[in-house]
């Protein structure tokens, strides 16, 4: 009955006003700033040798796996502590996979993205039902149910782990460092894609509205467990791809890789990054990846110095660990929307700070 | 009463020892204004809680349409034509305007996750039809100007109209709301009420609770009025107000 006596107001009368206004920021879609630093970023990696690509490849799974559970954490709002545990399941798929007649590439890529989300399913029905705590709790049993299942299926045969048979497209092999970046930035790529459509569709604006108020959200018409079991099976689906991509790199699988210290790391990340944007994990698995790199330049441009040089080698892993949690302390106390968060301020106060310089005189 | 549109039965509802509605009963009748009145802490919220479903109802039954609402969540509520709005209006403050009014027809979407990944032709299709209809709807209040602000950044009086589109862009049966006009300036009265009186003109069913009793006297064809969770009368405002227990308990603690 509204619409009917909307109808006789001007047809389009949103027209004007839907028009964003300039130099706004436009929530949906990348920008032309970002598709820029993609094209120079993946032409850097490939342009540089195998290293470059597989840092670039490990930036790439991580960042998967970091996007993914931003949709939990950063829109539905929930913590879970299984990320590690949910990326084995994907590798350990893969790994078994690749030497049967199922290994052709990408079906294991596949059969993990399934097995992630019915393992999502299976722990989320229980840990959603109830409000508040149980969902990391069942992902942290989950967590240590997978490292011990995987200790005892790896055995004294397999002690070092399952080897994965190389993925190959007939005489074409794809393990190479620089297919497998491809294949990883494409998978990235895709999920991005993906995600982007459902946040900026009705589902986005109905995690958003259980975040700020479950509640009330429920009022709005929102079935609660149904939509955070979504987003829960959703994001392990594709977190188990990121298992799956990471296998293949590594060549191996074994339980020891995907640690709870692995689950919490990634958690930290995502928040590091920034939650409430796609960039902001992005961003946060380049962290990871990078920044013990970085400890380990550090502890080359100290070659001069031999005792600073050692202590920076046996002590990288701690400095990691603490830089991780010093960038942690610093995002929850002053930027609450992370590095991404802190990036766009401050290209904001620079756009407007040229807008002000450009337009002093004849505003209307 | 067998055509009743909403009628609430000695409704109970007690937090630990406190019964902040202690059988409490009313009947809406399809397009009528209703009006609950009661001083702070009367259990007016409460009471509108009891029938979205927020809280469990220790005795009473809630029915619409001579369905029993019991056992159904809010959503299910929802999807039947009982849509509310928030006393706080900082609820959903993160929202753009357009954003937050589309959710109002939320129950009536098709909600595929599946298809807004693959951004599926009909998924894009409804969400664009809708934007359109939302469009449409801000326009006729003349809001299209502030379609994109985000709801933190506007006067406290335009976000409780625009709750109030919200709930009435899922063309509910039954709208409930909750102290519409408290935090509202003057001029934001008479506007929220052209919009009211618009909505029951179109029949729809609409139980008001509020502190201006001016308002809901102008506004209302009945009145409850409440006072320590207890029902202290229904009937005409003027009647109801003429009272010398209702003046004492209500208009005594304004
Ligand atoms: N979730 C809750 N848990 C415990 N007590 C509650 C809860 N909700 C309301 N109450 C109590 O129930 C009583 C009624 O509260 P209610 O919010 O319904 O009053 P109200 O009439 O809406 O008041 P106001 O005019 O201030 O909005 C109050 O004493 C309040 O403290
Ligand atoms: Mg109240």
């Amino acid at each position: 009955m509204l619409d009917s006596q909307a109808t006789t107001s001007r047809a389009d009368g949103g027209g004007d006003a839907s028009e964003p206004r300039g130099w706004r920021m436009v929530p949906s879609g990348p920008g032309l700033g970002t598709l820029v630093f993609v094209a120079i970023a993946m032409a850097t990696v490939l342009a540089g040798g195998p290293y470059a690509l597989y840092t670039g490849t490990l930036i790439c799974i991580y960042a998967i796996v970091t996007v993914s559970q931003e949709w939990i954490l950063g829109r539905a709002g929930l913590v879970s502590l299984g990320s590690a545990a949910i990326m084995a399941i994907g590798a350990y798929t893969t790994a078994r996979l690749s030497e049967t007649s199922w290994g052709l590439f990408p079906v294991p890529l596949l059969v993990s993205f399934v097995f992630g989300g019915i393992v999502g399913l299976l722990i989320g029905v229980p840990g959603l039902r109830f409000k508040g705590l149980y969902l990391m709790l069942t992902t942290l049993a989950l967590q240590f149910i997978v490292m011990f299942a995987g200790q005892k299926y790896q055995g004294v045969e397999h002690e070092a782990g399952f080897l994965v048979t190389p993925p190959t497209w007939g005489s074409l092999p794809l393990n190479t460092p620089k297919a497998l970046f491809i294949i990883t930035a494409v998978v990235l790529g895709l999920v991005l894609f993906a995600l982007s459509g459902i946040y900026r569709g009705v589902p986005g604006r109905v995690w958003n509205a259980m975040r700020q108020d479950e509640a009330a959200a429920s009022v709005l018409g929102a079935h609660l467990v149904r939509w955070k079991l979504a987003a829960f099976i959703g994001s392990s689906a594709i977190t188990a791809v990121g298992g799956s991509l990471y296998a293949y790199q590594a060549g191996q699988v074994s339980y020891n890789s995907f640690s709870l210290e692995l689950s919490l790391t990634l958690l930290v990340m995502v928040f590091i990054g920034g939650l409430g944007t796609l960039a902001g994990p992005v961003i946060g698995a380049a962290v990871i990846v990078l920044l013990p790199i970085l400890l380990d330049d550090l502890a080359d441009a100290f070659a001069g110095l031999p005792d600073v040089a050692n202590w920076l080698f046996i002590n990288q892993a701690t400095l990691a660990n603490g830089l991780y949690g010093l960038l942690l302390l610093l995002v929850l106390l002053f930027e609450r929307d992370g590095i991404f968060g802190l990036g766009r301020r401050l290209g904001r106060g620079a756009l407007g700070m040229g807008r002000r310089l450009t337009t002093t005189r004849g505003e209307n | 009463m067998s055509e009743a549109r909403l009628d609430v039965a000695g409704v109970v509802v007690a937090f630990g020892g406190l019964k902040a509605v202690d059988d409490v009963s009313f009947v809406v009748a399809p397009g009528e204004t209703f009006g609950i009145i009661g001083p702070n802490g009367a259990g007016k919220t409460t009471l509108l809680n009891a029938v979205s479903g927020l809280v469990p109802l220790q005795q009473g039954t809630v029915r619409l349409d001579g369905a029993e609402l019991h056992g159904l969540r809010p959503d299910q509520r929802t999807a039947r034509g009982v849509s509310r709005t928030f006393q706080a209006a900082e609820v959903f403050n993160e929202f753009r305007v357009r954003d937050y009014v589309s959710l109002g027809r939320l129950s009536g979407q098709r909600q595929s996750v599946v298809g807004a990944a693959l951004r599926l032709p009909g998924i894009i299709r409804a969400e664009r039809a809708e934007r359109a209809d939302v469009e449409r709807l801000l326009a006729t209040y003349g809001l299209s100007h502030i379609a994109d602000e985000v709801l933190r950044e506007l006067p406290y009086g335009v976000r409780k109209l625009v709750d109030i589109l919200r709930a009435l862009f899922g063309r509910p049966l039954v709208l409930l709301l909750d102290e519409p006009t408290s935090g509202t300036a003057t001029s934001d009265r008479v506007a929220l009420r052209e919009v009211l009186q618009q909505a029951g003109q179109d029949g729809l069913t609409t139980v008001v609770v509020d502190h201006d009793v001016q308002f809901v006297s102008d506004l209302c064809d009945r009145l409850l009025v409440v006072d320590f969770g207890q029902e202290l009368g229904t009937g005409a405002p003027a009647e109801v107000l003429a009272r010398a227990d209702v003046r004492a308990a209500y208009v005594g603690a304004e």
